[in-house]
């Protein structure tokens, strides 16, 4: 649907849509017994449901002076709903019938065991300083069974607002970008024990730091449930991109026989609010490659 | 010429035995410009022997591997994990369970070698090959389908036996017992025993001897004890095998070859020309190894490299300090009159770095000292070298103080490699040395109780391996001859020579013996680690998850 108002100085788009797919080749890992591990085979169906939007708004126009907005949003369900298994979940592979093709299946971490919890948590064979996972089926032990569906790595909604502003030579552009409802498995955030490598900060627990965050160290090795540690919200909101621009006049180009001249600053990721410390979560959870924050400074000459 | 399975077979392999299970509904129309199918490439006979190649390929994923070292070697009496421990749950015995990556790998290699025989033994009917070279290839692929399984039944107990090629999507798996693996292993090998040659021009391929070899081990383990004795014999007598003179000969790597040619049954071979070996190439070999080669020169080595007057060197190897001898180990040698000690263990390291050395000190002055003695205070001031003795590197029960200065075993040490770092070593792995037929016959004469015939077989290893002068003393008595004593010698003739597990498994002294003997081991191990867990990604994978099920006492 496309919607003009007020001469279009404000223009909307919205779609909905419901995409139902059918026959989906993967990869599908098979029992390794086998000698095999894993066909390309149909997987099933997945259904994806969502609402695309986008608003233009030119929200004052005067002789100088002009600023623009435009706003960009979609959401986005996605869910399989049949596998090769049937109806049943397939737990080799982590797909599960009604949720997205690619989640995080694991112990669910709740927090780190505590001094005054020692009793509670010998039950389970823990001690303070370990990680306190979520026994799902409360049958009073931790089995393979206590895995669940922690997260989707897909997000539930993301958007962007840019927003454009002349004023005589100057030029200012401002991108704000958002992506909620995703998870990551941050490498940066792994938990290494027993060797020198160097790793993130972690703020672990000791008797006097009775943190949830991340286990008590051990020269063993041996600490259960280092993988939860790992998953962690990837929402956020950041800048993406700000513009500072000055044109020179015609007067003064003409002056010095040029067509055009523009002086600008473009910072790059200059900020981002995210739940993860010194690391940008738009990057997806690995280490290699991050996200880079830059800087330019440049101009636009034209003869 | 010396076989060198090589990788581009094993990418072969893997391609084709995958490509025959891919699966659609509907069927496509397939039009393949290579030609390159299983079938294709496997009827013909220089196809064919790609495939032979390949199966015996996947050895590698165990010996010299720290994953297979982590199953064989810690986690016994004998040794521990050292500073940079890989896998607590394997070395300690500390929170094992079926998440572990090594067990998962080596279970997920153990099962596509096996599932490369059987197409093999299957199929080889319609290759079109000449009656014998048939015979040896079939007898081949059964030796080594065998020997997988062993591995299998000896890690997991009852576990799946496919015995025909993966074709098509097959989910489901049940377990066969431990008695049914073994009386098909015992099956193979004598189809082997029968048809293999009495040895090959090609250095790695399985030979009549070796098959007797196995199947003496596999005798021993079921408790046939005049079928080990016997076995064992027929390999001591009618194959021109024999000890070396000397027990330390075995490992320098200018002397492989001759220990290869004497003592040694069958190895498992790596190659001089690395790129032949098995280290995982993105393009070349997808599916390899992430170091590649023989590693066992990397794991057992202490970090004597920060130590004053040390830098690392070719010659002292990379130190991962991934194992390290159990206090209970280094008392197991009399080194006055054993050799072995010295033959096993390197207990000092020369100054090779005047840069950091003491006052004093000058290139190829003793810069560090590791001993199983005790040095007394006045002693550690009158020297310039730092001194690491018993009780810096252990404390009193036995438990480790120091993981990362011990006596180190060098027996896998390789000076020949061309760089500092290189973790790729050519060395060959001895899987099966004439010594372990001497001590299987002496320990079946042991069980049938006649001491004196025990104490005979044993003293032929124990002999060869006195200092000059002590044969005498090396002597053990009849009255000497348990099953203790038996287990101890296992220990100073083939410590880290991936045995020691399976040696304590099969006499039921796993357990008892790691809490003897291994303390950090010891006060987690409990009696359902005697098999280790089942792949969680295997239980995951099953559509039968209710028969097949993780092995008692694991999460």
């Amino acid at each position: 649907m496309d919607v003009g108002l007020w001469g279009d100085r404000f223009s909307a788009s919205i779609d909905w849509y419901d995409t139902r797919t059918s026959d989906l080749l993967l990869p599908r890992q098979l029992p390794t017994s086998t000698g095999v591990t894993t066909v390309i085979q149909n997987i099933g169906k997945t259904r994806n449901t969502g609402i695309e939007l986008s608003l233009s708004s030119v929200n004052m126009e005067k002789a100088d002076f002009k600023w623009v907005s435009r706003l960009t949003f979609t959401s986005n369900k996605e869910r399989i709903e049949r596998l090769a298994t049937g109806s049943k979940n397939d737990v080799a592979d982590g797909w599960f019938i009604g949720y997205p093709v690619d989640v995080f299946f694991d112990y669910q971490k709740v927090g780190i065991w505590q001094t005054d919890q020692a009793d509670e948590a010998a039950k389970f064979g823990q001690q303070p300083g370990t990680i306190h996972v979520k026994d799902q089926n409360g049958d009073g032990k931790i089995t393979t069974d206590d895995r669940a569906v922690l997260g989707a790595a897909v997000p539930k909604w993301s958007g962007g607002l840019d927003n454009t502003i002349n004023y005589k030579g100057f030029d200012l552009d401002v991108y704000l970008f958002a992506r909620i409802g995703q998870m990551i498995d941050a490498t940066y955030r792994r938990f290494k024990t027993g060797t020198y490598e160097n790793q993130a900060f972690h703020d672990y627990w000791t008797p006097e730091n009775p943190t949830n965050d991340f286990p008590r160290p051990s020269s063993n090795g041996g600490l259960q449930y280092l993988s939860t540690v790992q998953y962690t919200s990837g929402s956020f909101v950041k800048i993406r991109l700000i513009t500072v621009g000055y044109k020179l006049p015609s007067s003064v180009t003409d002056a010095i026989s040029m067509s055009n001249f523009r002086i600008y600053v473009t910072a790059k990721n200059p900020f981002t609010f995210a739940h993860t410390n010194n690391y940008d979560p738009e990057r997806g959870g690995s280490e290699s490659f991050p996200m880079l924050r830059s800087f330019i400074l440049g101009a636009n000459i034209d003869f | 010429m010396k076989l060198h399975p090589s990788k581009y077979s094993s990418i072969v392999v893997l391609l084709l035995i995958a490509s025959g299970l891919f699966s659609c509904k509907k069927s496509l129309e397939q039009y393949n410009p290579g030609g390159l199918t299983a079938e294709a490439v496997y009827s013909t006979p220089e196809g064919f022997e790609t495939l032979v190649n390949a199966a015996y390929s996947y050895q590698r994923w165990w010996y010299g591997k720290e994953e297979g070292y982590c199953m064989t070697d810690p986690g016994t009496d004998i040794w521990d994990a050292g500073q940079a421990e890989p896998d607590p749950g394997l070395t300690d015995y500390l929170h094992l369970e079926g998440s572990d990556s090594y067990v998962t790998q080596l279970w997920q290699n153990l099962y596509a070698a096996v599932n490369v025989c059987n197409y093999g033994i299957t199929n080889i009917d319609k290759v079109g090959l000449a009656e014998d070279l048939k015979n040896t290839r079939e007898a081949e692929l059964r030796f080594l389908r065998a020997f997988y399984y062993w591995h299998i039944v000896a890690t997991w107990g009852a576990a799946p036996m496919p015995l025909k090629p993966t074709q098509g999507i097959e989910t489901t798996a049940v377990r066969t017992s431990v008695d049914s693996i073994y009386a098909q292993i015992f099956k193979d090998l004598n189809f082997a025993d029968a048809h293999l040659p009495i040895t090959t021009s090609d250095y790695g391929r399985a030979t009549k001897p070796a098959a007797e070899a196995l199947l003496a081990r596999m005798d021993i383990t079921r408790g046939k004890n005049q079928e080990a004795l016997d076995m064992a014999n027929d390999v001591i007598n009618n194959y021109g095998f024999h000890l070396i003179a000397h027990y330390a000969d075995l490992w320098p790597m200018d002397k492989m070859a001759a220990a290869e040619d004497s003592e040694v049954i069958y190895a498992v071979n790596y190659t001089e020309n690395l790129s032949l070996d098995d280290h995982k190439d993105p393009i070349l070999f997808p599916y390899g190894h992430k170091r590649g080669g023989n590693n066992g020169h990397l794991d057992f080595l202490m970090k004597y490299d920060d130590q004053p007057g040390m830098q690392r060197s070719i010659e002292y190897g990379r130190p991962f300090v991934r194992f390290m001898p159990t206090k209970f180990l280094l008392d197991l040698f009399n080194d006055q009159i054993d050799s072995r000690y010295k033959g096993s263990f390197e207990t000092v390291w020369y100054c090779n770095n005047q840069a950091t050395a003491p006052a004093g000190m000058q290139l190829g002055d003793t810069a560090v000292l590791v001993t199983k003695a005790v040095v007394p205070e006045s002693v550690r001031k009158s020297k310039l070298y730092r001194i690491y003795d018993i009780n810096d590197t252990y404390n009193q029960d036995g438990s480790i103080k120091d993981n990362q200065h011990f006596v180190q075993l060098k027996k896998f040490m390789d000076p020949t490699r061309s760089s500092i770092n290189e973790q790729i070593s050519p060395r060959d792995v001895f899987v099966i040395r004439l010594a372990e037929m001497y001590l299987i016959a002496g320990e079946a004469e042991f069980k049938m109780n006649n001491l004196q015939k025990a104490a005979d077989y044993i003293n032929v290893v124990r002999e060869r391996a006195a200092l000059p002068g002590h044969k005498t003393d090396m002597d053990a008595k009849p009255a000497d001859i348990t099953l203790d004593f038996i287990l101890d010698e296992y220990a100073r003739e083939f410590a880290g020579e991936q045995l020691r597990w399976f040696v304590l498994k099969r006499e039921g002294k796993l357990v008892d013996r790691v809490k003897a003997h291994n303390p950090d081991a010891g006060k987690n191990i409990q009696p359902y680690h005697v098999v280790r867990p089942i792949p969680q990604s295997q239980l995951d994978a099953v559509t039968n998850p209710d028969d097949f099920k993780q092995n008692p006492g694991y999460q």
